[in-house]
């Protein structure tokens, strides 16, 4: 056989692997509760806030605290918090998707990407909140 | 009845949309005339027909260049009339920042695309010679793409494009707004530029990044022309400087954008792997096989053929990033905003009307392309050049899978897959070692000798390079004390190994210099590009593996627990309040207040670094940043920030801005502390729980008291207990200076707010004074992030010296014709 060839089917076995291990790692889009069933994964959770329910950061207290109420899309209403400040615009998201896990009855996020209605027809925009 | 408006300039959008008609049809008419030019068998009709092709396309150029200086017109004479203007300019915005109101919209980004293609054409078809036909004919097609992104006409009840000269009473008509005749005098201002594009970098970083994507097509077109006019060999002499300029644009582009992100983003960084990052990464790397593999073909014959498969690949990826960036699909999963202008279905065809042509010309002639038949040596750089292609490959392939998940998630079955929670550690994992083999290989490659070269020679030249890079790497290691990776040993073997990795391609290609090229820097181009490229390496290792949280927030965190998911979350927001020194790593920072500028949207903030050993020392090192942010945006609630960076040569102390409290309230004055007569044992109460007066001792354990000869401290040691069941301790010390002069160093408890002084001792009742102070008094605040880079710019001077390399080849390359 060419050396070329063995070259490329090492090529293709390394893709082959990287591609197989890649795929554990690819989170899923779940509801409050398919991530109880799921301890210790992280996962996105997409949902809308509750604007009812009262929003708490405060800076004196722990700047990396910022708590609020979110209903999933199966109607499911969670305490949700996150480490970090409270994202600009929070109250006028539409839709939110978070990143984390469920800890007892609280989901512990990390990473929060919101949508924001413009103020322009029916076009959304997405802001970012990334959060090491 | 038809209302007649008042006081609107109808003529520039008149203008415009004819000019941008204009354009694609004579985009059209270029096409077909350039293709009868290459078919045509008779000489002298061919002429003809280029003849009638250079007009067009000439046209289409004065066509395209009408449409940018009429919207920029509009633009600067705000005329908000137009929706395009108003959705993406003001009347308060910097001049400067104008240009920038292009590329906020799609259809200003287009044009900017069109605009270089025109550029790169007019270039093409002055000097390519018998390439012109075959090569403009492609490019010419791709002009009517483009310029049909910007038509906004119907056809058969589908809009094609969308115009950036539609008026607002047209789009939104319903609107009670327009129903005046006057309406004009109502708008008077515009919705403005998103103030994250109000920064330097945004003015230069697109224009020079849409180069990098404009000029991709024309290694794909002279590739295309090969297969086409069946001179298989013969272009790649032509297409070698357009691809070396191509790559070296591309990447000043991306990097460039690197550095926006880096200066006025909040990632925290320089690259994210953001879904928009890695679409024009991708085209990058397979760009930069394809130049590999062509000059292995340039001199030995082999790799022709996956020569033509990267430069094909590279353009498609191309429009395939701009189908992922511009459609909307990315939604849920990038920070950069984009709006679906339902062109999806437009740019899919752009894409597979180049794509599927060119793989499946080169899948029906691949017999035709001239392939040695004998094997390559394993001591020969074409056989190196080859595997190296291939692992830009796989890095290439394996980025565009992970930032193509949202469009699997288009297909059956996979609804809900989602990106990976931690992008970062995803890709960097596998990354790294892609980096480790390519930092080697371009260290190595280039002793070695095309077609053979003798154990003997390759290891008498390369063993000086190894040895200094092997010490070099130990010296980095040990001196940046390199010891340990937040994701475990595994990830610092890893790092270990890419760290020789890239000094190695730094070393070797500095050393080659001299050893091959005999110290003729004219001839070196290559090597430079590798040096640069090298040190890109470097710079991305050590800035992000050593990257330190400088505002890292301890409260609440018990020493020593670390798990994963407090690694995770953790604690980077630290509230400063004013005036009040707060210690960071070496630093005692300080927020000194903020202050506006007058037409100057944003306001700064003062943040006073001091780099001392404890509060009361001298500091050694002062300076102040003045990271800013948009306050309010638009009846938005909360801060747009922006950092700012103290540059050192070795590192940078970046910071910016994270929360600031609502400004309505007004400014109390401070409440003076409260004392407490207290003996050890008593206990005393705050509006949060209760304190204990556990000890006193005369050796005061506060980092922040440096004991002096002659003087006598006092420390307290209080246990502060919460009502929510937190604990922690406080250590206020009072001192005496021979005994005359008393001071004393108050402890916080940050969370809590509460500060606690020391304040006298009452020797005869074997009491102290403790004075507490709750900060329900401060109301001015900053909750800021603070973090170190160190050596980030070894890798912008990398870039630097990157591009130059690449720059130095193409106009050697083409010398050498």
């Amino acid at each position: 056989m060419k050396k070329t060839n063995i070259v490329l089917l090492v090529i293709i076995a390394i893709c082959v692997a990287v591609v197989a291990m890649m795929v554990g790692d690819f989170s899923t889009y779940e509801t409050f509760a398919t991530s109880r069933s799921k301890p210790g994964k992280e996962i996105h959770v997409i949902g809308a806030l509750d604007t009812t329910k009262a929003l708490v950061y405060d800076p004196q207290k722990d700047a990396n605290y910022f708590s609020f109420y979110m209903k999933d899309k199966s109607g499911e209403l969670r305490q949700v918090i996150f480490t970090g400040t409270k994202p600009t615009d929070f109250e006028k998201s539409t839709e939110l998707v978070l990143t984390g896990q469920m800890d007892g009855d609280i989901f512990v996020c990390n990473k929060i990407l919101m949508k924001c209605p413009s103020k322009y027809k029916d076009d959304q925009e997405v802001v970012g909140i990334k959060q090491a | 009845m038809e209302t007649k408006f008042l006081n609107e300039h109808l003529l520039p959008g008149q203008i415009g949309h004819f000019a941008a008609v204009l354009a694609f049809v004579a985009s059209i008419v270029a096409t077909i005339a350039y293709v009868c030019a290459v078919q045509l068998k008779d000489d002298l009709l061919r002429n003809s027909w280029k003849k009638i092709a250079r007009v067009a396309f000439l046209v289409q150029v004065v066509a395209v260049f009408t449409v940018f200086f009429t919207l920029y017109h509009m633009i600067s004479g705000h005329l908000f009339e137009y929706k395009y203007v108003w959705q993406h300019s003001s009347k308060s915005l910097e001049v400067k920042y104008l240009l920038s109101c292009f590329w906020e919209g799609q259809e200003g980004s287009f044009l900017l695309w069109s605009i270089w293609h025109c550029v790169l054409g007019t270039i093409v078809m002055f000097t390519s010679k018998s390439w012109e036909a075959p090569v403009m004919a492609s490019l010419s097609l791709a002009q009517v793409f483009v310029a049909s992104m910007i038509l906004g006409i119907y056809i058969l009840d589908y809009r094609v494009g969308s115009s950036p000269f539609v008026l607002m009473r047209n789009e939104n008509a319903d609107a009670p707004i327009f129903q005046m005749a006057n309406y004009m005098t109502r708008l008077q201002d515009g919705n403005g530029l998103n103030p994250l594009l109000q920064n330097y970098w945004m003015v230069i970083h697109p224009p020079v990044l849409f180069l990098g994507f404009a000029s991709t097509i024309i290694p794909f077109s002279f590739a295309f022309a090969g297969l086409w006019t069946k001179r298989y060999t013969e272009w790649v002499k032509p297409v070698l400087p357009w691809a070396l300029f191509a790559a070296g644009i591309l990447g000043l582009g991306i990097m460039m954008g690197a550095a926006w992100a880096y200066e006025s983003l909040t990632f925290g960084g320089y690259w994210a792997w953001d879904p928009v990052e890695n679409a024009s990464l991708v085209p990058w790397l397979t760009l930069v096989a394809g130049i590999h593999t062509l000059l292995a073909y340039r001199s030995t014959g082999y790799s022709l053929k996956i020569t033509y498969f990267f430069f094909f690949i590279t353009f498609t990826l191309i429009l395939y990033s701009s189908f992922l960036t511009k459609s909307g699909v990315l939604g849920q999963t990038s920070v950069h905003s984009f709006t679906d202008l339902g062109m999806n279905g437009q740019l899919l065809i752009y894409m597979f009307v180049f794509a599927i042509p060119a793989f499946w010309f080169l899948i029906a002639k691949r017999k035709a392309i001239p392939a040695p038949v004998r094997e390559e040596s394993t001591y020969s750089r074409e056989f190196w050049l080859f595997v190296g292609s291939l692992v830009l490959l796989v890095s290439a392939i394996q980025i565009c899978f992970t930032t193509s998940i949202p469009v699997w998630s288009k297909l059956p079955g996979l609804k809900d897959l989602a990106p990976p929670t931690e992008p970062e550690l995803f890709y960097n994992k596998i990354q790294i070692w892609v980096a480790v083999v390519i930092g080697l290989l371009t260290a190595v490659t280039q002793y070695l000798k095309y077609k053979n070269t003798s154990k003997e020679f390759f290891v008498k030249k390369i063993w000086l390079p190894t040895v200094i890079s092997l010490v070099i790497t130990v010296a980095i290691i040990v001196g940046g004390k390199v010891y340990s990776s937040a994701y475990g040993p595994g990830f610092l073997f890893a790092i270990y190994l890419m760290m020789f990795a890239s000094v190695y391609a730094v070393v070797a290609n500095f050393a080659y210099i001299w050893i091959g090229s005999k110290g003729k820097l004219k001839a070196s181009g290559a090597s430079v590009a590798h040096v640069g490229f090298g040190l890109v390496l470097v710079g991305i290792l050590i800035s992000s593996s050593k990257k330190e949280v400088l505002s890292l927030d301890k409260m609440g965190i018990l020493d020593g627990y670390f798990t994963k998911e407090s690694k995770q979350n953790s604690r980077e927001n630290l509230m400063l309040p004013k005036g009040m020194p707060v210690q960071m790593g070496d630093y005692y920072v300080t927020y000194e207040g903020d202050s506006t500028a007058p037409k100057d949207a944003k306001t700064y903030f003062i943040i006073r670094y001091e780099k001392k050993k404890s509060l009361n020392d001298v500091p050694t090192e002062k300076f102040t940043l003045y990271p800013d942010a948009f306050m309010n945006v638009k009846g938005q609630e909360g801060i747009t920030p922006n950092p700012d960076s103290k540059h050192y040569w070795h590192k940078d102390v970046f910071t910016y801005i994270t929360a600031v409290p609502k400004k309505d309230a007004p400014e109390t004055d401070t409440i003076p502390f409260t004392p407490h007569k207290m003996s050890v044992g008593d206990t005393t109460y705050f509006s949060k729980g209760f304190i204990i007066l556990d000890n006193l001792s005369p050796k005061p354990t506060n980092k922040n008291y440096v004991a002096n000869k002659g003087e006598v401290a006092l420390e307290a040691e209080l246990r502060v207990l919460t009502k929510d069941d937190k604990q922690f301790t406080l250590r206020p010390v009072f001192a005496l200076t021979d005994s005359t002069y008393a001071f004393n160093i108050p402890d916080t408890a940050q969370g809590m707010g509460l500060i606690v002084k020391l304040g006298k001792i009452v020797p005869e009742e074997k009491k102290v004074v403790i004075e507490t102070k709750e900060s329900g008094t401060i109301t001015d605040y900053v909750v800021l992030k603070a973090y170190v880079f160190p050596a980030i710019n070894v890798l912008w001077i990398g870039i630097i010296v990157m591009t130059i390399g690449f720059f130095m080849s193409a106009a050697q390359r083409r010398k050498s014709k």
